[in-house]
């Protein structure tokens, strides 16, 4: 496999584990993915989401199960990953002492093959990098992007991103998305680890919920990003009942102290209000839920509601 | 053979110890060709030698032992501290290369490329190994200068043997180094761990006398803390032990790309944050 053109085969995972020592970081986490997909991958922090990227380009070895690219067993011929994915981790570390050009020369030096120097010239000049500049006077967002020139060098068929929008502000944000737009039209395959929906952008149309290294689901990404959860906690004179409003599923992860009732509501407020308004309600508090208790409450309601 | 840019990156991330290690040569040079001489000949120096207690005199200077009053026994002086400088920087860099960059994780970016791990770890140590015989050169060249300008009697073909003998010494500590931090992963403690390991090599070396490593054998004698008089035993070490620390050197190299190649990397902290 001498060049990143060549066509590839899916990612493909299969009931893969990731332990360091005896914690277990990834379980029985199963996943495909076709050539041009574009996947994110959703998680609070600490899920497995860098875990899994990093064992899918070779920097760790899976304790058990499958992870390939491109047909390539990620650990045993992460070489040949390396040749055809390129890779952006959440906080780029450079060699500080190196300007944007040395560091542009000494890792085509490493790919060992001819670069487009015009390519990367254009891609410098899209995010507006002055290339004689040090790594040591780059902001975070500059050092991000040099990153993502580094990666985007070598043409790589897959691309892996960790946190790409980490340590970027709101230009940077719309500069990175309508990049990958483009870059990703071109039929390349992207699996990028995302802190929150809105990440998702118009790039990735599926996203995959990860927590505590388990796949929860696979969901439309414009789905997950107009869903609306709120945590309720309703304190009552007289504890109601409120079967009708569980059944129709509108609250999720219900639990009673006393009189207190504390809830997950889905979808708009409304109806809840109406719900409740015929009983003795003698305080509400409510919050925006984080994405943690909104995959809780909407994708594993009936796996761990009682949790 | 790995690329000569991963070589050229190393000696880079380290010039500025190349240039400390010249600086204290220059140091020592300069203060034993124009210092020393004005110090000795001032009788309060004299007055302040033999006021010493005992225990200090032998540290600091007394005739005969470690005689501060001479050139050449000032150059043991030299001697004795150099090593020591030369292996703790050399410890330094050693573990920089593995376990810094893994914390800096300036080692992921080397590792998005396709080059295998080994190549990467072997590459580390060619140039370590560069830097060491760079450095003795230094060493070399400013002790012999002061041996020509004071008229020692001491051979520049002999100290060259010496010189490199220590080197590989020297090497097989980077080596160590490594290793150690290929190990762990962790740089203030594999720095500690292997200072602690070649103080108790040095000490074993010391009590059992046995003569395998240049420390003892020619060196610095670190019970007596005095370098071994060089016209009295104007010898170098058995050709045997050079072989001994070179497969020591093979042997630790060897581990630690092995170490490296099976180790996870999981969790780095960007320098630039």
């Amino acid at each position: 496999m001498d060049d990143k053109k060549t066509p590839l085969q899916s990612v493909k995972i299969d009931r893969l584990k990731i332990a360091f020592g005896k914690k277990v970081v990834i379980n029985n986490f199963t996943l495909s993915m076709n050539a041009g997909d574009h996947l994110a991958l959703l998680g609070v922090d600490g899920s497995g989401k860098s875990t899994l990227i990093h064992t899918l380009m070779g920097f760790i070895r899976p304790a058990g199960g499958l992870a390939q690219i491109a047909g390539f067993d990620c650990w045993k011929q992460s070489i040949d990953i390396r040749r055809c994915c390129g890779y952006v981790p959440a906080v780029p570390a450079l060699d500080k002492d190196l300007s944007i050009n040395d560091i542009l020369n000494f890792s085509a030096r490493l790919e060992g093959k001819p670069t487009d120097w015009d390519s990367v010239q254009s891609l410098v000049d899209r995010f507006h990098l002055d290339p004689r500049k040090r790594v040591a006077s780059l902001s975070l967002m500059e050092v991000k992007f040099t990153a993502f020139i580094l990666c985007f060098m070598t043409h790589p068929q897959i691309v892996l991103l960790d946190d790409p929008f980490l340590s970027l502000d709101d230009d940077g944000t719309d500069v990175l998305n309508v990049f990958l737009e483009e870059a990703f039209s071109e039929g390349q395959s992207l699996f990028a680890a995302i802190s929150h929906p809105s990440q998702a952008g118009r790039v990735f149309k599926k996203i995959a919920l990860l927590q505590e290294g388990e796949l929860v689901s696979i969901v439309d990404s414009e789905r997950l990003a107009g869903q609306i959860v709120r945590k309720v906690e309703v304190i009552f004179g007289a504890k109601p009942p409120l079967e009708q409003l569980v059944k129709s599923g509108m609250i999720r992860q219900l639990s009673w102290e006393g009189t207190t009732l504390r809830c997950c509501v889905v979808g708009p407020s409304g109806p809840f209000l109406n719900a409740i308004n015929g009983y003795d309600v003698l305080d509400i508090k409510s919050r925006e839920a984080d994405l943690e208790e909104t995959i809780r409450a909407v994708y594993l309601e009936g796996k761990d509601a009682s949790s | 053979m790995p690329p000569l840019s991963l070589l050229f990156r190393t000696w880079r991330r380290h010039w500025v110890t190349l240039v400390v290690w010249t600086g204290f040569c220059l140091l020592v040079g300069i203060y034993n060709l124009v210092l020393y001489p004005y110090l000795v000949s001032l009788p309060e120096y004299s007055r302040y030698l033999s006021g010493l207690p005992q225990w200090l005199r032998f540290l600091e200077g007394q005739p005969g032992q470690l005689d501060t009053a001479t050139a050449l026994l000032f150059l043991s002086t030299f001697g004795f501290s150099s090593p020591f400088i030369w292996l703790l920087l050399i410890l330094r860099v050693g573990v920089n290369e593995t376990a810094g960059e893994e914390e800096q994780g300036s080692l992921i970016f080397l590792l998005t490329h396709p080059i295998q791990r080994r190549t990467l770890y072997l590459a580390k140590v060619l140039a370590i190994g560069v830097m060491v015989f760079l450095m003795g050169f230094v060493l070399w060249a400013s002790t012999a200068v002061m041996i020509v300008i004071d008229k020692v009697p001491i051979g520049l073909d002999w100290l060259g043997v010496v010189v490199l003998n220590l080197g590989l010494f020297v090497f097989w500590c980077g080596t160590v180094a490594m290793l150690v931090g290929a190990l762990t992963g962790k740089q203030d403690f594999s720095t500690l761990l292997t200072a602690l390991f070649i103080l108790v090599v040095w000490a074993v070396e010391g009590i059992t006398r046995l003569g395998i490593l240049p420390i003892s054998a020619h060196w610095v004698n670190p019970w007596g803390l005095v370098l071994i008089s060089f016209t009295e035993k104007n010898t170098t070490a058995p050709w045997w032990t050079w072989s001994v620390i070179a497969g020591l050197c093979l042997l630790t190299s060897a581990s630690g790309a092995i170490a490296w190649h099976r180790r996870n990397f999981s969790s780095y902290r960007g320098n630039n944050f």
